[in-house]
C-alpha cells in the first residue's frame, strides 16, 4: 500500500466573532495516501472549504481556534508558526480556488504572477529560467501561445483560461498535495469537463495527491478515487467511490443521492429535496446534526452524535443505525 | 439493556420538530438596529454628548457669567484664568468665559445654518437630476462638475472680499459651492433606489412624480443624507473660523471661535489661553461631529465596517 | 482614454474661465476706486492714473484686455506697488510656498499610506483603534490651530525649533506638520478603509497560498490595489495643501505666496488678489489633471479598454 502523505486527526476549526462562536469543522479525522484522490462533498456550509483552509492555515490566526493534529509526511503543520507555513505552502501543498475572476489580481501580469511564487521558493534560479519555467507552466495547462500571454492581465482571458493560470500558478512548484476548493463551479458546464480532464491529467504525470472539494455529486463520479461526506461539520461517510454511490450507508448521503434529478424521471414526478435545515453552528450540538431531518432518526440520535465506524472494506459511515446495538 | 432498546426505538416525526432548536430573532425597525448599533459604538456617543453639551453650553453659557461679551474691563487685561475671570480676559478685558460661548453660538450658528441650506439645495438638484435622467442628469452633473472644480476656499474668500464681513455674508458665501457634495450623494443613492421594484409599483399605480420623489425616493436615501449632513457642519465650521482667522469674519466686538483665535494670535507667547480656549473648543466640536457621522455611517451600512 | 482627458481639460479650462470672469467682475463691482486710500489724491492724477492703467474704458473692452493678458501669461501691474507687476510678485513667492507645499505633501503621502496600511493589517484590534482615533483628531483640528500648538510647544516653550521665519530645514518642520496633519490624517482613512477592503479579496488568498510572505502581499499586492482611490484624491489634497498655507505661512511668517494673498485681502489690494486666485486656481487644475492622467496610465484595465475601442 502507498505511504500516508496528510492525517489529519480531530480537526477542530472555529471562528470567533464579536458576539459569538461559529464551531464550523467538528473533529474530522482522515486519511490521504500519495497519488490518491479525495473528494469532500457537502452543502454549503457544512465546513469542507474551512477545513481544507485549516489544513494550510489561511484562516487568519487571530480570530480562529483550530485544534487537532495535521500530520503532513509525519510533521504536524499546525505546530508551524507562520513564517515556516509560507515554505510549506506552495511549495508542498498548493491551492486552487473557486472564482477564477477574483482569485487573480487584475493588476498583476499574468506571468508575474506565476514567477513570484517560482522566486519565492527557488532564490537560487536566475530570471531566464523562471521566466522559462512559468511558460511551460502555461503551456501545460494548455494555454495557447504562452510567451505573448506571460504579459497579459487577468481580465483578458475567459474564465476557462484563468483557472488553468490559477492551476499553473498553483502547480509550478510541484507541491505534493493540491487542494482544490470547488475549481469548477464558477464555469460552464464545457469547461468544467476542461478543467477536470486537465487535472486528471496533471495528477497522472507527477503521482500528485488531491483533495478536490466540491458540492457537485456528478463531479466526484467521475474524478475521485475516495469520498468524504460532511454535514454540519463532522464526516458522515467517508467510502471508495463506488462504493459511495452504489452502496450509501447514511441516510444524508442517500438523500443527497436521491434529491439529483434524473434524465430518465418521469416528467410528472415530483422532486425529492430533503426538508428542513442544517443545524445552527454557533450554538453547540447535541446528538447528531441531521436528526431533524432524518427518517430513520431514532431516540438516540437526539441524545448522542454517532462517531465514523467501519461498516464495509474502506468503508465508514457516522450513523446509529449501524450500531450493533440497533440492530434487533 | 432495557435503556438501549428505547434510545434505539424511532423518534416520531413530532418530537424530532420539538428538537429542531426555533431561533425567532425579534424583528426591529430599521432605524432602531441603526440606532442600537450607534449605542455601542463608544467614540460616537463621545460625540453625541460632547455636542449636546456644547449646545447646552451654547445656549446657556452667556447667561451663567456677570458679564457681557463686549463689557471691557481695561484695567484687568490679559489676565490668566481666576475666580473673577473663569476663562481670563482678551487684550481690551473682556472675559473670555462669556466669550467663548457667545462664540459657540456665532460658530455653531453658522455652520449648522450653512449646512441646512447646503442640505436643501443638494437634496433637491440631487433628486431632481437623478430622478429624471438622461439628459436633464446629464447637464446637471455637467455644472456641478465645473463648479466643483472651481476653488471653493478661494471663492468664499473672494466673496467675503466683495460682501463685506457679516453673519451673512459667511453664510451666503459658504453655501454657494457647498451643496455640491450633498447633490452628487444624494442622486448616487437616488440612481441606485430607483431601480427597485417599490419604485415601479407606485409608477404603475399612477403616483405623480412629485409624490414619488418627496415620498418614496427622498426618506429612503435619508440615511445618506443624514451622515453627510453630519460631516457637512464640521467644514462649514472650518471654513468660518478658517475666515474670521484670515480676517474675513464677523466684525468685533462680535465674537466667533475663529475671530477670537486670530485675536489670539499675536499674544501667543504670553498669554497663551487666548488662543487655546477657543481652539480646543473648534477642535472638540469639529472632533465631536466628525465622530458623530462616522458612527452615524457605521450604524446605517454595517456591511461597510466589516 | 485620449476622449477622456480632453473631455476632462475642456471641464477644467471652463472651470478656470469661469473663475476668471467671476474674479474679474467681483473686483470690479466693488464700489470706490482703487487709488484712493488714505491721502487724498487730485483729480486730474487720478485721472491720469485712469488713464495709464486702462481703467477709463468700458468695463468689457477691459476685460478683454485682461484675458488677452491671461493668455500671454500676463496678470497685469499692481496698483500698490508701483512699478511692479503681479508677476514678478508671484515669481517671488511662489517657489517659496511650493517647497513648502511639496514637504508637506511628501510627508502627508507616505505618512498616510504607512498609518493607514498598518491599521489595515491589524483591523478591529487596538493598533487599528488607535490609529483611527489619531486620524480623527487629525481631520478636526485646523492647520492654523496646530500650527499655533506646535509653535507655542516646540519653540517658545521648550525652544527645540525656530519659531518662525523661513530659510533652513528646522524652519520647515513645524510649518510642514502643521500643514501635512490634515491630508495626512484623510489618506490614513482612505487606504485603510481600501486596504481592509482589498484585503478581503480573493486574491489576497491566492497570495498566501502561494506561501509569499507577509509583506510582499502587503506592498506588491495589497497596496497596489488599494491607493488607486488614494491617487485621485491627491488632486483635492493639493488644494487643502494650497490654501492651509495661507494661515501656516501667516503664523509662521514665512514670505511664501500665500503670505502675499492673506496681505493683499487685509489691504484690499485688488489686481493682487484676483492675479493670486487665478494663478491658484491654474495650478490647482493642473494638479488634478496630472493626478488623472497618471491615474490613467497606472490602471492597466482602463488603458486596455481604451486601446479596444
Amino acid at each position: 500500500m502507498t505511504t500516508s502523505l496528510l492525517d489529519v486527526e480531530d480537526l477542530n476549526v472555529s471562528f470567533h466573532m464579536r458576539h459569538r462562536s461559529l464551531h464550523a469543522v467538528r473533529g474530522i479525522t482522515f486519511t490521504l495516501h500519495e497519488g490518491q484522490t479525495i473528494g469532500i462533498v457537502g452543502e454549503s456550509g457544512c465546513g469542507k472549504s474551512a477545513a481544507a483552509k485549516a489544513l494550510v492555515q489561511l484562516h487568519p490566526r487571530h480570530n480562529t481556534t483550530i485544534q487537532g493534529k495535521v500530520l503532513y509526511k509525519g510533521q504536524n503543520l499546525l505546530e508551524l508558526s507562520d513564517r515556516q507555513m509560507q515554505r510549506v505552502r506552495g511549495k508542498e501543498i498548493s491551492m486552487i480556488f473557486q472564482d477564477p475572476m477574483s482569485s487573480l489580481n487584475p493588476t498583476m501580469k499574468i506571468g508575474t504572477q506565476i514567477t513570484e511564487g517560482i522566486k519565492r521558493h527557488h532564490p537560487e534560479l536566475s530570471s531566464q529560467a523562471i521566466r522559462q519555467q512559468a511558460i511551460d507552466m502555461l503551456s501545460k495547462v494548455g494555454i495557447p501561445s504562452p510567451e505573448l500571454r506571460f504579459d497579459a492581465y487577468p481580465h483578458t482571458l475567459s474564465g476557462g483560461m484563468r483557472q488553468r493560470v490559477m492551476i499553473a500558478l498553483a502547480l509550478v512548484c510541484q507541491p505534493h498535495l493540491l487542494i482544490a476548493d470547488e475549481p469548477t463551479t464558477a464555469l460552464d458546464v464545457t469547461i468544467q469537463a476542461q478543467i477536470l480532464d486537465l487535472l486528471k491529467k496533471i495528477k497522472q504525470d507527477g503521482n500528485m495527491s488531491i483533495i478536490l472539494i466540491t458540492h457537485d455529486l456528478s463531479v466526484v463520479a467521475h474524478f475521485c478515487d475516495r469520498v468524504l461526506v460532511m454535514y454540519a461539520g463532522k464526516i458522515v461517510e467517508d467510502a471508495p467511490v463506488h462504493q459511495l454511490f452504489s452502496q450509501p450507508q447514511h441516510p444524508y448521503t442517500k438523500r443527497l443521492l436521491l434529491a439529483i434529478p434524473r434524465l430518465d424521471q418521469a416528467k410528472n414526478q415530483s422532486l425529492h429535496p430533503i426538508e428542513g435545515m442544517p443545524p445552527n453552528l454557533s450554538l453547540p450540538l447535541k446528538g447528531c446534526g441531521f436528526c431533524t431531518r432524518c427518517e430513520d432518526a431514532m431516540h438516540i440520535c437526539a441524545e448522542q452524535g454517532p462517531e465514523l465506524i467501519h461498516v464495509g472494506p474502506h468503508h465508514r459511515a457516522a450513523c446509529f443505525k449501524h450500531d450493533k446495538r440497533a440492530r434487533p | 439493556m432495557s435503556d438501549d432498546t428505547i434510545l434505539f426505538t424511532p423518534l416520531s416525526s413530532s418530537a424530532r420538530a420539538t428538537v429542531e432548536e426555533a431561533e425567532i430573532l425579534p424583528s426591529s425597525s430599521y432605524w432602531k438596529e441603526a440606532w442600537i448599533r450607534l449605542k455601542a459604538n463608544r467614540l460616537a456617543m463621545f460625540g453625541l454628548y460632547a455636542l449636546c453639551f456644547l449646545i447646552v453650553m451654547a445656549i446657556l453659557g452667556p447667561f451663567l457669567s456677570p458679564y457681557s461679551y463686549y463689557e471691557t474691563h481695561l484695567q484687568l487685561k490679559n489676565q490668566s484664568p481666576d475666580a473673577q475671570f473663569w476663562l481670563g480676559t482678551d487684550e481690551l478685558g473682556r472675559d473670555l468665559f462669556t466669550r467663548c460661548w457667545w462664540g459657540a453660538r456665532i460658530s455653531l450658528f453658522v455652520g449648522i445654518t450653512a449646512s441646512l441650506v447646503d442640505l436643501i439645495i443638494g437634496v433637491l438638484y440631487g433628486s431632481i437630476a437623478a430622478f429624471f435622467g438622461g439628459k436633464t442628469d446629464e447637464w446637471m452633473m455637467r455644472i456641478a462638475d465645473v463648479l466643483c472644480a472651481i476653488p471653493y476656499l478661494l471663492v468664499v474668500i473672494l466673496l467675503m472680499v466683495i460682501i463685506g464681513s457679516g453673519i451673512t455674508s459667511i453664510i451666503l458665501a459658504l453655501t454657494l459651492t457647498g451643496w455640491i457634495n450633498m447633490a452628487r450623494i444624494v442622486r448616487s443613492q437616488i440612481l441606485q433606489l430607483k431601480q427597485q421594484d417599490f419604485v415601479t409599483a407606485a409608477h404603475v399605480i399612477g403616483a405623480s412624480n412629485r409624490r414619488i420623489l418627496f415620498r418614496h425616493l427622498i426618506p429612503n436615501a435619508m440615511a445618506p443624507i443624514i451622515v453627510t449632513l453630519t460631516l457637512t457642519i464640521p467644514s462649514a465650521i472650518f471654513a468660518e473660523a478658517f475666515l474670521s482667522f484670515l480676517g474675513l469674519g464677523v466684525q468685533a466686538p462680535i465674537a466667533s471661535w475663529g475671530t477670537m483665535a486670530n485675536d489670539g494670535l499675536p499674544a501667543l507667547r504670553y498669554y497663551p489661553w487666548r488662543l487655546f480656549f477657543p481652539a480646543i473648543l473648534i477642535s472638540l466640536t469639529m472632533f465631536s461631529f466628525n465622530v458623530l457621522g462616522d458612527g452615524l455611517r457605521d450604524a446605517f451600512d454595517p456591511r461597510l465596517k466589516k | 482614454m485620449i476622449t477622456y482627458l480632453a473631455k476632462k481639460i475642456g471641464i477644467l479650462l471652463l472651470s478656470l474661465f469661469i473663475v476668471i470672469t467671476l474674479t474679474f467682475f467681483l473686483m470690479h463691482a466693488i464700489p470706490g476706486d482703487p487709488f484712493i486710500q488714505d491721502k487724498a489724491i487730485p483729480e486730474e492724477i487720478l485721472k491720469a492714473m485712469h488713464q495709464h492703467y486702462g481703467l477709463d474704458q468700458p468695463l468689457w473692452i477691459q476685460f478683454g484686455k485682461y484675458l488677452n493678458g491671461i493668455i500671454h501669461f500676463d496678470l497685469g501691474p499692481s496698483f500698490k506697488y508701483q512699478g511692479r507687476t503681479i508677476n514678478e510678485i508671484i515669481s517671488q513667492g511662489f517657489p517659496v510656498s511650493l517647497c513648502l507645499g511639496l514637504e508637506a505633501l511628501c510627508l502627508a503621502v507616505f505618512g498616510g499610506v504607512s498609518l493607514g496600511s498598518i491599521a489595515s493589517l491589524y483591523h478591529n484590534r487596538w493598533q487599528d483603534h488607535l490609529t483611527m482615533v489619531v486620524a480623527v483628531i487629525g481631520i478636526s483640528v485646523p492647520s492654523f490651530i496646530l500650527a499655533s500648538f506646535l509653535q507655542y510647544l516646540l519653540a517658545m516653550k521648550l525652544d527645540l525649533l525656530p519659531v518662525a521665519r523661513w530659510g533652513t530645514f528646522s524652519q520647515s518642520i513645524m510649518p510642514a506638520i502643521a500643514l501635512a496633519a490634515l491630508p495626512m490624517a484623510f489618506i490614513a482613512r482612505l487606504t485603510r478603509a481600501n486596504m481592509v477592503e482589498v484585503l478581503q479579496q480573493d486574491y489576497i488568498q491566492t497570495a498566501r497560498s502561494k506561501g509569499l510572505s507577509v509583506f510582499r502581499i502587503t506592498v506588491r499586492h495589497a497596496l497596489r490595489n488599494a491607493l488607486f482611490p488614494v491617487i485621485t484624491y491627491l488632486g483635492p489634497l493639493s488644494a487643502a495643501v494650497f490654501t492651509g498655507s495661507f494661515a501656516i505661512e501667516k503664523i509662521f511668517g514665512i514670505p511664501g505666496l500665500g503670505q502675499w494673498f492673506v496681505t493683499s485681502i487685509t489691504n484690499r489690494d485688488y489686481t493682487m488678489i484676483m492675479g493670486t486666485t487665478i494663478f491658484y486656481s491654474a495650478i490647482l487644475m493642473l494638479c488634478i489633471f496630472i493626478v488623472d492622467i497618471l491615474y490613467c496610465l497606472m490602471d492597466p484595465r482602463i488603458k486596455l479598454t481604451a486601446s479596444d475601442v
